[in-house]
């Protein structure tokens, strides 16, 4: 099928499927996925009747977090190959209808970058304001109480300049400074690098990042303690985030890349929030002329996602005309996988039924890699986990390597058809029995049959654009319509391990529709959903 | 101007009174740093088995006694200074046989033998922190420095590493910073903890067991902290601070290290190991850093009841010129009372003494100023420990980044070049491979510029920096007062000349040194006769000495 320029609103409802390059395939034996791999495999991808690919970051990079450290925002890593491979991906991505969607991490660069080798030189080169710089304090500490997500102060010593400089995160992932206007258009410039060679839009890294507190003034401390061991093991939470990130300068600087973006046309731009005042942050970087998508940890981080949960978010990003679009996600590659968080390892339906609801809810879908097959999160032993983060917070986080082994094409071992060499993470023996090969055979399997759903939604417009609405259940059911011009569609999804009745007639829901392989049916005013069960309805205007 | 060769010396025996019984006070200090000495089991790293067979370089030198640095069971982050078993060899140094082998040479040489001791901190692999870090209920929660976080999720006080960046690192088990005065892979002990303090005279007493005579004491400055966790005020702008290492940018300069460092509570703690030491007749020798050392010096050697010695970076630190080298011997001088003090000009954290103290004098000098810098070091009161490599007058080399291992270096890097200059391999012989110190690629590279003055180049010439050495440490014992006397610097505007006499149960001697590269002349009365010995000018001059550039001169009473 060619690719068919579509609307500049391609990205509503879209379903986005995220790749780490580094664990797709690997093309040349050194134990690392590479471009040609993602190539190699885009009829799997196609064949899940997803939207979209985002790939996570190829460019150049010390690797120190792997790739979430850019040391030259132009050129391809040699580990993934080089620019006509990428350019490559592209057109055959398009070929297959897929919208390719290319990872920015523009809050900070690697402290090898050039741009940072020149301004750690001193106080008067041209780029010396191009990082947060900033004097010790009389005491010879760093200038305030900020603090790296990847844990101790986010200030790290420069002796060339005799000043310290800003990293919200790795020492060796210097923040960059938008106050600074050059920087702005530098980033932007980057930006305009790759639309001019046609990806159709960006992920946005921590794009709350961004600008900083000018006047660097200490955050005060959180009197609200987030729950979850998410973070109680972090010292990070401690803090109110109000002054290191999620300035105004930030949105207003996103304003600028959006301009851009709408200067060519189909290009859509999916943010990654920070955690806390996720509500009010999501609106406020959803809102007209910035994101037209992002997300949020609330479902990351859960261990329990009841119909409840998803009521409220939904609720409170609101989903009215007006209000910006949601990308949800279960799965990425900072997260323990779903199946194992919310304890679903025997019972995996339990989260496909949910990755079906989160389809059908009012935004984007993002699937990553590995969820198709219901992979819980590998259990990696000390001595092999390469994550900083996991590293630093040992053992009470592991990290995010867990989420990040490679994919397990077929069943054989030792590496699934990955590599031909030892892989860079290992391939857990539970994946090997979930790998594709062996789902493609079995007709019940999870990948199969979210490749059913898929290809069933990608076909109902009102799931893609509709409007929204909730309607009243009991505890265990989701129910919402979503509406069209031509019509409302009807969605039920059990979430839960017992069959569920709910009494709906026909009369308001209109004729059921099938083929979506989750089971619900009508008997009478009943529909009737069996365990993770779904039913879908379609009612004219 | 130097003589033969001296035969070596026999073992030393002490002199009669009960001052000079003490072995130690006035000694020549060899320090071996063992990574770097000499390799013998092949694997480009030093070994206790090198040591072993690079024996008799030292025992020929005439010194009293041999520091090995640590050997002990470490995972090298800070090549043996962080220790994760302290009854262990590691591996890359030998075995335990090896050690034994070693402390029987060393004795049947006549030659006492210290090994390093760091009381201070552990690995954070030793098995000790494992446990402590796992939690608030073990058996040794408390054997390392905890504390609980600031409101605001910061650490519970101002205090910085001086190896770079704060000196708290979060631990996710239990919850708490932990302390750590160096790098954070070196937890800091709780010395405090009397449990803690009974655990390491056990392990000082199991290498006490096995004969050796004494232990360099590692970071003094560190045994205590203060107990409120305070934290230090800063410097200011009139304010001045000892001299500390990482270079002119370390921020540990901006405070004033009134909480961590020689904090109340070290004395106690010097005095238990003094009463195991003496209970056990052995030495203990202080390392100070990062303070006023010269003011600390003193509390902590006062006769009898803490440490026996200390050295310090006092002149390796300061500005290396006549006025204030001269400045730091008085004022060492005048505060240490009954105390007593090592000079150490090099070590294997410094500047090596030739490009350091004498920095100014150009390649053509650079012989004549490595003697005199051996000379002022060995007639100063106190004693001298020598470095490896000091003997042979060995320029402090330039690595690359791309060379360096030392993660000090790596924290202040170009600011500081780090201490792997001080570390580079000891040049045996040219000829050889690596110098002789290795069959295998070295961990540290041979310097190029080092291979010229190797032992076997030096050790017929008698015009040599390393003959020079034996001759001169072979004279000094026919000299009791330079071993034991008391010192005073001759006062007045002198530049450049040093001075100061020595004294010592009716014996007076007087050094001179011409600390330039300028001739120098220095008027001096009829009443002092020039001595002859090994290197020094011998020549009266009129109503004075001329000493030629870095030249040197000791005198005698009477005509």
């Amino acid at each position: 099928m060619a690719f068919e320029p579509a609307p500049d609103d391609w990205w509503k409802g879209a379903v986005i499927y995220q790749i780490y390059p580094r664990s797709y395939l690997d093309t040349t034996g050194n134990g690392i996925g590479d471009l040609r791999g993602i190539a190699e495999k885009l009829d799997h991808v196609a064949s899940l009747g997803v939207d979209a690919i985002w790939i996570s970051p190829f460019v150049k990079s010390p690797m120190k977090d792997f790739g979430y450290d850019v040391a030259d925002y132009l050129a391809v890593d040699p580990l993934f190959g080089d620019l006509q491979d990428f350019r490559d991906l592209l057109e055959r991505a398009h070929d297959r209808g897929l919208r390719v969607i290319m990872d920015q991490v523009l809050s900070h660069t690697s402290d090898q970058h050039a741009w940072f080798l020149e301004s750690r030189e001193g106080r008067a080169n041209a780029k010396a304001d191009w990082y947060v710089w900033a004097d010790p304090k009389p005491d010879g500490g760093p200038p305030n109480n900020w603090l790296s997500v990847f844990g101790g102060s986010s200030w790290q010593w420069e002796p060339r300049r005799s000043q310290y400089y800003l990293h919200n995160f790795l020492r060796e992932q210097p923040d960059l400074n938008y106050h600074c206007p050059a920087v702005q258009q530098a980033v932007l410039d980057t930006c305009r690098f790759w639309l001019d060679m046609g990806v159709d839009g960006f992920r946005l890294d921590v794009c709350t990042f961004y600008a900083h507190d000018a006047e660097l003034r200490d955050n005060p401390p959180n009197p609200d303690i987030p729950e979850g061991e998410a973070f109680e093991f972090n010292p990070y939470s401690r803090q109110l985030h109000i002054h290191d990130i999620v300035r105004p300068e930030t949105v207003t600087f996103l304003e600028r890349l959006r301009a851009l973006c709408d200067g060519y046309g189909g290009r859509a731009l999916l943010g990654e929030l920070n955690q806390s005042e996720a509500v009010r942050v999501h609106r406020e970087y959803t809102a007209v002329k910035r994101l037209q998508l992002a997300y949020g940890y609330w479902l990351l981080g859960a261990h329990h996602v009841s119909p409840g949960v998803l009521r409220e978010v939904a609720r409170d990003l609101g989903h009215d005309e007006d209000a910006g679009w949601p990308a949800w996600a279960l799965d990425n590659h900072d997260f323990t996988r779903a199946i194992t968080r919310l304890g679903a390892e025997e019972t995996p339906d339990a989260v496909t039924v949910l990755m079906a609801a989160l389809a059908c809810l009012r935004g984007a879908f993002c699937l990553y890699q590995g969820a198709e097959l219901g992979l819980p999160q590998a259990e990696l032993p000390q001595d092999r986990v390469v994550d900083p983060y996991g590293r630093e917070f040992w053992p009470a986080y592991k990290g995010r390597d867990g989420a990040r082994t490679p994919m397990p094409w077929t069943g054989d071992a030792p590496s699934g058809g990955f590599s031909q060499v030892e892989p860079w993470l290992p391939v857990p023996q539970a994946h090997l029995e979930r790998s594709v090969a062996g789902q493609d055979a079995l007709p019940g399997s999870t990948l199969n049959r979210l490749r059913r759903f898929l290809r069933w939604r990608g076909e109902q417009p009102a799931l893609r654009q509709g409007g929204m609405e909730f309607f009243e259940t009991s505890g265990e059911i989701l129910g919402f319509r979503r509406i069209l011009a031509d019509g409302a569609l009807t969605c039920a999804f059990n979430l839960s391990d017992a069959e569920q009745v709910l009494d709906l007639p026909a009369a308001e829901t209109g004729p059921e529709i099938t083929g979506h392989g989750f089971g619900g049916i009508r008997r009478g005013d009943e529909i009737h959903l069996p365990a993770w069960g779904a039913f879908f309805a379609r009612a004219a205007p | 101007m130097t003589g033969a060769p001296m035969a070596r010396p026999g073992p030393y025996e002490p002199l009669a009174d009960g001052f000079a019984a003490d072995w130690w006070r006035g000694a020549a200090i060899y320090q071996v740093y063992i990574r770097s000495f000499r390799d013998a089991n092949g694997d480009g790293i030093g070994d206790l088995g090198g040591v072993l067979a690079g024996l008799d370089h030292i025992a020929d030198l005439g010194v009293d006694a041999v520091w090995l640095s640590p050997f002990y069971k470490s995972p090298q982050k800070d090549f043996g200074y962080d220790i994760s078993d302290f009854r262990l060899v590691d591996p890359t140094a030998g075995s335990m046989e090896d050690f034994m082998r070693l402390r029987d040479a060393v004795h049947d040489r006549g030659m006492k033998l210290l090994l390093d001791f760091i009381p201070c901190h552990t690995s954070d692999e030793h098995p000790w922190f494992a446990e402590s870090r796992e939690g608030h209920d073990t058996p040794k929660a408390d054997w390392y420095v905890w504390a609980d976080r600031a409101r605001d999720g910061s650490p519970p006080n101002n205090w910085l590493s001086s190896f770079g960046g704060p000196a708290w690192t979060w631990e996710p088990r239990r919850s708490q910073y932990y302390y750590h005065p160096f790098l954070a892979s070196q937890p800091a002990l709780n010395l405090h903890n009397p449990a803690v303090l009974d655990q390491l005279i056990a392990e000082m007493s199991y290498w006490s067991d096995l004969g050796v005579d004494g232990f360099r004491i590692d970071a003094v400055q560190c045994l205590s902290w203060d107990r409120d966790l305070r934290s230090n005020p800063p410097v200011g702008r009139e304010g001045s601070n000892a001299l500390i290492g990482g270079g002119p940018t370390n921020p540990f300069a901006a405070q004033l290290h009134y909480f961590d460092r020689a904090a109340e509570g070290t004395r106690a703690i010097l005095e238990r190991f003094r009463a195991f030491a003496d209970a056990n007749d052995i030495v203990l020798i202080g390392e100070l850093a990062d303070i006023d050392t010269s003011q600390a010096a003193a509390e902590f050697t006062e006769q009898g009841r803490a440490l026996h010695a200390v050295y310090d970076f006092g002149l390796i630190n300061c500005h290396p010129e006549v006025d204030s080298i001269t400045a730091q011997l008085e004022r060492r001088e005048r505060l240490l009372g009954n105390g007593w003090f090592f000079n150490v000009f090099t070590n294997h954290d410094t500047i090596r003494a030739v490009s350091n103290l004498t920095h100014f004098a150009g390649a053509e000098l650079r012989e004549a100023a490595a003697k005199m810098l051996l000379f002022t070091q060995m007639t100063l009161k106190g004693g001298c420990i020598l470095y490896q490599g000091d003997e042979l007058g060995l320029p402090h080399p330039h690595l690359d980044y791309d060379q360096i291992v030392d993660p000090w270096a790596k924290a202040f890097w170009p600011t500081f070049e780090g201490r792997d200059g001080a570390r580079t391999p000891f040049p045996w012989n040219d000829r050889q491979k690596n110098c002789g110190f290795s069959k295998a690629t070295p961990w540290l590279p041979v310097m190029a510029e080092h291979a010229r003055l190797c032992v076997r180049r030096q050790c017929d010439d008698p015009g040599s920096v390393l003959s020079f050495t034996r001759d001169f440490l072979a004279w000094r014992r026919t000299e009791p007062v330079l071993r034991l006397g008391e010192e005073r610097m001759a006062g007045g505007e002198r530049a450049p000349i040093i001075s100061w006499t020595r004294a010592y149960k009716g014996e007076e001697r007087r050094i001179v040194v011409n600390f330039s590269e300028d001739d120098a002349f220095m008027p001096v009365s009829d009443r002092w006769r020039m001595l002859t010995a090994p290197g020094c000018t011998t020549r009266r001059e009129g109503h004075g000495i001329a000493l030629g550039p870095l030249a040197f001169a000791i005198l005698a009473p009477g005509s």
